[in-house]
């Protein structure tokens, strides 16, 4: 952490905070990227996010040029197993969590403005005229002082504008994801319509206790080898318990291997738990579904997203509300302005919406765009 | 038993806004995305309460959801087999 000179302060690895920092870097801004955990990439390599979202529109075009357009190109090199897929009415980039941690690692590094400090969180924040002027940082148990030019709270659950007053906060409910890789799966064992048939049956095992509850609302998906499924569980953030998980992902794991294609099954990797709406902050505009729904344009308009609103309910699971085909909405600056304080943003997840809207924007090709918006809106690049 | 009903449903629920020109009880909803593996799920769900059938799991197959037609044929299929028992 050798910045001396007012830097961009970041935090949160996430999507959002790697976009801001790159942003910034391209325009010569020094920037401090502050992450709590030793590891770069946020809820996309913590919970093992194979599908990314809001890159593209309903007709698989790119949303939004820039450092997203950039991303999928590095992404893409980086692995002969990065595709473009489509999902129903959607379009992903299907890719290797792994690959994109390796492939946001090296981006970071052509940096040498970029100081990314790992294990480090901000404990205080200095506020004088509408402006945080410095904030104190927490890293290996010593605490500096860093000048600021402006903060950006890209943390997923607003830990930043928390510590700074709770109230400004609005918790979220949507249900928690649990992705667990399988390996050694047979190809084409869950190939179209045969995944919906497995779920039924895991379903009618789970009503007749054969499998833990937990095992409801579970969706499996294809993964980015051929031998590979994702396990997707959903549940309540609260009261997580991630080894009885475990437990429950080996019961189901042991019911699947005297199934079809099965057999040699193993897990390869179990993910964090991750949140989708940890929180969003009240900001100086709240972006409402009626807004997604209409499309609505704002002069301050910091990215474009399409992404149907994905609303995880916690009683009734999940819900797709799809737009009309070709429609689009956008995010504005004003829906990133925390507190009235003029170089405070909370960007990502947890910027200031409805929890339905930001059931939409919440994803990742979103939280691409908007940290690059942010950035050149305030910094003033067009 | 109303099979306009089904139809409609379809109509509501899956295709809504996306009209695709030339849509019709033949037209192909899965290869058109209009059924994914989440609508295939929610489909089977109304189905089942609302025709009073239940689904095998050989039942969840292409040729039953490819098509409008499809659907009406194996719902009138599954009826019929269930009023038999």
């Amino acid at each position: 952490m050798s910045a001396l000179s007012p830097a961009l302060v970041i935090a949160g690895a996430g999507a959002t905070g790697i976009a801001c920092a790159l942003a910034a870097a391209r325009q010569k801004i020094p920037v401090v990227l502050l992450e709590k955990s030793d590891r770069l990439g946020g809820t996309v390599t913590g919970a093992l996010i194979h599908t990314l979202g809001g890159f593209f529109d309903d007709r698989g075009d790119a949303l939004n040029p820039g450092l997203s357009a950039e991303l999928i190109d590095r992404l893409v090199e980086a692995s002969p197993y990065t595709c473009k897929r489509r999902i129903g009415k959607t379009w992903v980039l299907n890719v290797d969590p792994a690959i994109y941690q390796q492939v946001i690692s090296r981006w970071l590094n052509e940096y040498p403005g970029i100081n990314v400090c790992y294990r480090t969180g901000i404990s205080h924040a200095a506020i004088n005229a509408q402006r945080i002027e410095a904030v104190t940082v927490n890293c290996d148990e010593q605490s500096r002082t860093l000048d600021t030019l402006a903060v950006v709270d890209a943390t997923g659950r607003a830990d930043i504008v928390r510590s700074i007053d709770s109230l400004w906060v609005s918790e979220g409910s949507a249900l928690a994801g649990l992705i667990v890789q399988l390996g050694g799966v047979s190809p084409g064992t869950l190939d179209f319509p045969k995944g919906p048939a497995l779920l039924r049956h895991i379903r009618k095992a789970v009503e007749n206790h054969e499998l833990p509850p937990e095992c409801a609302t579970l969706w499996l998906d294809g993964g980015v080898y051929p031998d590979e499924i994702y396990l997707k569980f959903n549940l309540p953030a609260n009261d997580y318990d991630h080894a009885r998980m475990l437990t429950v992902v080996n019961r189901l794991l042991a019911f699947l291997q005297v199934r079809p294609g099965f057999a040699d099954a193993f897990i390869r990797c179990d993910g964090q738990l991750g949140i989708r709406d940890g929180g969003r902050v009240y900001g100086d505009y709240t972006l409402t579904e009626a807004d997604l729904k209409q499309g609505r344009q704002f002069d301050d308009a910091v990215c474009r997203a399409a992404w149907p609103i994905e609303y995880w309910h916690p009683e009734h699971g999940v819900s797709l509300d799809y737009f009309p085909p070709g429609h689009s909405y956008q995010i504005p600056l004003k829906a990133l302005k925390v507190g009235g304080l003029n170089n405070f943003f909370a960007a990502g997840k947890c910027f200031s919406a409805e929890p339905r809207a930001q059931a939409s924007a919440r994803v990742v090709g979103s939280c691409w765009a908007m940290g690059e918006g942010l950035i050149n809106a305030y910094f003033g690049k067009s | 038993m109303n099979l306009q009903l089904l139809r409609e449903h379809i109509i509501n629920q899956y295709v809504k806004d996306k009209a695709p020109e030339g849509f019709n009880d033949d037209y192909n909803l899965i290869d058109e995305g209009i059924l994914d593996s989440l609508a295939i799920m929610n489909l089977i769900a109304w189905l089942e309460k609302q025709y009073a059938i239940e689904f095998d799991e050989g039942d969840i197959v292409l040729e039953n959801f490819n098509s409008v037609n499809a659907l009406v044929d194996f719902v009138q299929k599954k009826s019929a087999a269930s009023a038999d028992r």
